[in-house]
């Protein structure tokens, strides 16, 4: 068979092996300065999501998918990773689900909340009263990491504008109503 | 109280091992079953938060990542549900991700996927490596996929809409596929007792599953494995299925027995109302609710061991 009769086989019978990658779908976000944001206020290395590509999926939010992942050539992909990174702000921050997803790699800015009952205030979202010298790894006010019996709840606001600090949860409808 | 009329049931009394028992099951409430999202923290972690909270999680004997709880229990309002600590499916639902055993890298394909069960077990099973392509007809129900892909944290997974039984070949092929086809989901009337009220006309989706199951095998790897599972008891959506694609295959597929280590189950059937199937049918696995409290399941565990012959001339 000559080059040219390879070459029109090729297009007549798809290669059935052949896949694409995320990079054939999505256009991959630079997010380092964000990154960079995130690492300083919570401690998580920049280099934890070198495996990943932070994307644009809407207007609202960034997301995260695997980099490696072995993507059909057809039909068109619907929907690709997780809600990642709200971008368009003063301070970026976690989504919801990154958060409880990756908040364990933090070591500062994450506050424990030990009782169930300050737990369904919070995600009601009630204002809660801190005592700083309650919460060691909390430096200041900002976003914090809200945790029970060892899991991430989401995040929470830390305000310091009264002589108490407070807490309110940032938690959306969506995942409030779960409970 | 009277018992659920299981008149549709009737026509499977010669195939179910003890009808009684069978019946007596089927009036009784549903347990809750859990799997453990290993993502986020081990098996014997989750014990010990759900004991924590008040549950009494029973292991399940073939699935140690995987907890009974009590019927009525609603785990789904809890706070390790909330952060994706577990996920809710029915036990015997979890079947067809643990025979198929997919491996971190692996390329694996959810034909049916929604409301994506299945496949979130599947991308935590390869522990969110590989690919998961989960496909789906029902934008809708791929919607409720969105939501738990958030909670449980999972990011191997892509999302295709579209008729699983007229997907290219530019899908490419996979190490594992999974084919739970659309089905009379009789095996459900435990959850959802308006299947009983529902008419049945035998070999009614036959056709269909068929279809989504020869496109399962033609986009599996030459050494690959594909799961068909359904959730009913009926032979015409099960073996007759399964039968018509081992003989059309003509020895390109081969069935791997459908058996797990402290599982019961029943052989699948070699024949049904004078219709004789191939003898290897007897590897598949059906799944009685009596047999371990749970719902009625159907799997065939099939192994792709030869390029399929080409059929039609071309």
């Amino acid at each position: 068979m000559s080059l040219g009769q390879d070459i029109a086989w090729s297009l007549l019978s798809p290669d059935e092996e052949a896949t694409t990658s995320v990079l054939d779908w999505v256009q991959e976000v630079d997010v380092s300065d964000e990154l960079s944001h995130i690492e300083e206020r919570f401690g998580i290395a920049a280099n934890s999501f070198d495996d990943c590509v932070v994307f644009r999926p809407n207007s609202k939010w960034l997301a995260l998918v695997n980099r490696d992942l072995q993507l059909p050539q057809r039909p068109a992909v619907m929907g690709l990773g997780m809600p990642f990174l709200y971008p368009d702000m003063r301070f970026p921050r976690f989504t919801t689900a990154a958060a409880i997803r990756f908040g364990h790699l933090a070591s500062r800015h994450i506050i424990d909340l030990e009782d169930v009952d300050t737990v369904r205030r919070f995600v009601d979202l009630q204002v809660i009263p801190l005592d700083p010298q309650d919460h060691p790894l909390v430096s200041g006010p900002g976003h914090l990491l809200v945790r029970h019996r060892g899991m991430i709840l989401g995040l929470g606001n830390c305000r310091r504008d009264t002589p108490q600090w407070t807490l309110l949860a940032m938690l959306p409808k969506t995942w409030r109503e779960m409970l | 109280m009277p018992g659920p009329d299981l008149s549709l049931f009737e026509r499977y009394r010669p195939i179910i091992d003890d009808w009684s028992a069978f019946s007596a099951a089927l009036a009784r409430p549903l347990p809750s079953v859990l799997w453990c999202n290993t993502l986020r923290l081990s098996s014997e972690h989750l014990a010990q938060l759900l004991r924590r909270d008040g549950f009494d999680p029973q292991p399940i004997p073939w699935y140690p990542k995987a907890f009974k709880l009590p019927p009525g229990v609603r785990a789904g309002k809890t706070l390790p549900f909330l952060t994706g600590c577990f996920h809710l499916q029915e036990e015997v639902s979890q079947l067809p991700v643990v025979l198929l055993d997919p491996q971190p890298g692996d390329r694996l394909l959810d034909l049916c996927a929604a409301p994506g069960n299945k496949t979130l077990q599947a991308a935590v099973h390869m522990h969110n490596r590989g690919t998961v392509i989960a496909n789906d007809k029902s934008k809708h129900r791929l919607g409720i996929m969105r939501r738990n892909i958030e909670r449980l944290g999972v990011t191997n997974i892509a999302i295709l809409q579209a008729d699983a039984s007229n997907l290219p070949k530019r899908l490419g092929r996979f190490d594992r596929v999974l084919a739970d086809v659309p089905c009379s989901c009789q095996g459900t009337s435990r959850k959802n007792p308006e299947v009983l009220r529902l008419g049945f006309r035998p070999g009614a989706r036959q056709r269909g599953q068929t279809s989504i199951l020869r496109k399962a095998v033609q986009r599996c790897r030459v050494g690959g494995r594909v799961a068909y599972s359904t959730c009913t008891y009926a032979p015409e959506e099960n073996e007759a299925v399964v039968d018509q694609i081992l003989s059309e295959a003509d020895g390109a597929l081969r069935l791997l027995p459908a058996r797990l280590p402290g599982l019961v189950g029943r052989p699948g059937l070699s024949s049904w109302q004078g219709q004789d199937f191939d003898s290897s049918l007897q590897q598949c696995l059906r799944v009685y609710p009596h047999h371990q409290d749970t719902g009625g399941f159907f799997v065939a565990l099939l192994h792709k061991a030869a390029e399929l012959p080409k059929v039609g001339g071309r």
